[in-house]
């Protein structure tokens, strides 16, 4: 019968009318990237061997790196190690090809600065790590030393970004953890447990401003447990 | 609730005894009283064109699951007056070559009118600006006097695109006019009247929607032609023509052409509740709420169509007029006229 085909257009549009919307509201709202999504390249400083192999096999000259002899061990050792963003395809070639796997994609997107030169990003050698062998009681290698005197730039950097980290978490908890976890949900079960435990807080804020994906994992476990004690609460109540 | 029902009504009168008490001749007081109505439907056009500029883009979202314009203001409803602004703003560019007469004038006729329409509408209850006793043919007979204000725009600009845009528009709503008028033939022979007011009142038991339901829907599908709106948008067709013949047009020009055609919009959906679903008459709420109800359900429908279906093609819709409308319109009232002879029969 004529007519019926528009009826059913007509049905299909207003069911589309009544329904979620599906537009993410961008600077308020992360998108939800896939788990392989191929953000700025960062690099875990403690797990490069300096072995070069990413400098090699970079098709467009983006990472390079400064190593040295350790004195003692007579092994090679990470000085200082540079991406210059601005170049980088994503290709996924020298995150394949790294022998200790230090080299990631983040999920960070946000890459546009103002000038060229903030594009680049040179990662110095902390000085913790030459102290390794010294306290090998302490097993936390995320741990920062004490804040004192002889604090290098690096340090100073790092401290600086944990106080803003820790502004941003008091201000707006939700936002600054969706970026840890899975759904605003878990963002915000975070944010009720972090206002609950200030030593929890400044843990996170600390693995934040280090190591990103070691930060993610913490959330995450914090948020589940956090969940099953309340899944476990509600069944004792009932 | 019967003050509120009146309020209007009773304004309007405490006003002339006003003027009167102050020495005012009563012609002279209708006058003014008159420029006063003429002002509120000014009022009233540009309220609703700022509101249904604004719901037709909120429509169109949430049909394609956007959420639509949500940055100014709650839900975004100042977006309008955003772009309103901008207009305004903008340079009046008049081209070299155009006929600057024919140029400016088309957009101001076209406004112009558009708001004659609104002279015959009943607005609630005893709330018309002029009771015609041919409120139905002013109505149609201004409508299609768009057309000339659409083809001097065309042929004004001095530009191939734009009169052939402009001949598009006449040759459709030149169409479409016949559907138009004959549909509306029904609802006339039923009442025995063009007056507005008379079409109203004759609906206190039933609605001409379910006498004339076939009447409905063509006239419903013919002033969608001639209002050039989607599915019939073809003469300007945004995303495949460049604006057809308001090409040459820009900024508050261009906004004029645009409001005339959102206020025609008004006046049509006004229109189509005034004859086929009871006008102002309803229960409970007072009867100038009604129209505005049923006006705007009227015009979601109208958005509805706009933004389901995809455009028709231009020997597709003159077909459709030619072969389609127009029989059945002529069908519709041969039936209505036997009806109504049977039912006079039996009836006595």
């Amino acid at each position: 019968m004529y007519g019926t085909g528009l009826l059913k257009g007509m049905a299909i549009t207003l069911k589309y009318f009544f329904s979620k919307k599906i537009t993410i509201q961008y600077p308020e709202e992360m998108p939800k990237l896939p788990e392989r999504f191929r953000g700025r390249l960062y690099i875990e400083f403690e797990k490069c061997i300096a072995c070069g192999i990413c400098t090699k096999t970079c098709p467009n000259d983006v990472l390079s790196l400064e190593d040295a002899r350790d004195e003692n061990t007579k092994k090679k050792k990470l000085i200082s190690y540079t991406i210059d963003h601005q170049y980088c395809m994503f290709c996924n070639l020298c995150v394949e090809n790294c022998p200790s796997n230090c080299l990631h994609f983040s999920h960070d997107f946000e890459m546009s600065r103002y000038n060229r030169a903030d594009i680049k990003e040179v990662y110095h050698r902390p000085p913790e790590m030459d102290q390794v062998p010294a306290q090998v009681s302490a097993p936390d290698s995320g741990e920062a030393p004490e804040p004192s005197s002889d604090l290098t730039e690096d340090a100073l950097k790092k401290q600086k970004k944990m106080e803003a980290l820790m502004t941003a978490l008091d201000k707006n908890p939700v936002k600054v953890l969706s970026r840890y976890v899975d759904s605003e949900d878990d963002a915000q079960i975070l944010a009720e447990i972090i206002q609950a435990d200030r030593s929890k807080a400044e843990k996170l804020v600390e693995l934040m401003a280090d190591d990103q994906e070691k930060a993610r994992k913490v959330a995450v476990a914090f948020v589940n447990k956090e969940k099953k004690q309340r899944q476990r609460q509600t069944e004792g109540g009932e | 609730m019967q003050k509120i029902e009146t309020l209007f009504v009773d304004l309007s009168d405490w006003f002339i005894a006003w003027l009167q008490s102050l020495g005012v001749p009563l012609a002279w007081a209708d006058a003014i009283l008159l420029l006063i109505q003429f002002l509120c439907i000014v009022g009233i056009i540009l309220a609703n064109i700022t509101i249904l500029i604004w719901l037709e883009r909120k429509v169109s979202g949430f049909i394609q699951q956007r959420p639509g314009p949500n940055r100014l203001g709650p839900h975004g409803v100042f977006q309008t007056v955003a772009d309103a602004l901008k207009l305004l703003t903008k340079e009046d560019i008049i081209p070299s070559k155009t006929d600057r007469l024919i140029f400016i004038t088309a957009p101001i006729l076209f406004m112009t009118i558009s708001v004659m329409l609104y002279i015959v509408l009943p607005m609630g209850k005893d709330m018309q600006v002029v009771d015609l006793n041919v409120g139905l043919f002013f109505f149609i007979s201004l409508g299609s006097l768009t057309t000339i204000a659409l083809l001097m725009g065309g042929w004004g600009s001095n530009n191939k695109w734009s009169l052939l845009g402009a001949m598009r528009s006449v040759a459709q709503m030149i169409s479409y006019e016949i559907p138009l008028a004959l549909s509306l033939m029904g609802v006339v022979m039923i009442t025995g009247s063009l007056r507005l007011s008379d079409i109203v009142a004759a609906q206190d038991n039933v609605w001409f929607i379910l006498l004339q339901p076939i009447a409905f829907i063509t006239y419903f599908i013919a002033a969608t032609a001639e209002l050039n709106r989607g599915p019939f948008d073809m003469p300007e067709a945004e995303q495949e023509l460049t604006a057809g013949a308001y090409t040459e047009y820009s900024g508050m020009r261009y906004a004029l052409f645009f409001l005339a055609e959102y206020t025609n919009l008004v006046a049509v959906s006004a229109l189509l509740s005034t004859l086929f679903l009871g006008g102002w008459q309803g229960p409970w709420l007072p009867s100038w709420l009604w129209i505005i109800i049923k006006t705007y359900l009227v015009m979601f429908l109208f958005m509805w169509v706009k933004w389901t279906f995809p455009r028709i093609r231009m020997d597709h819709l003159m077909a459709f007029s030619w072969k389609v409308l127009i029989p059945v319109t002529l069908v519709n009232i041969v039936a209505t006229g036997f009806g109504l002879y049977i039912f006079k029969g039996i009836g006595g």
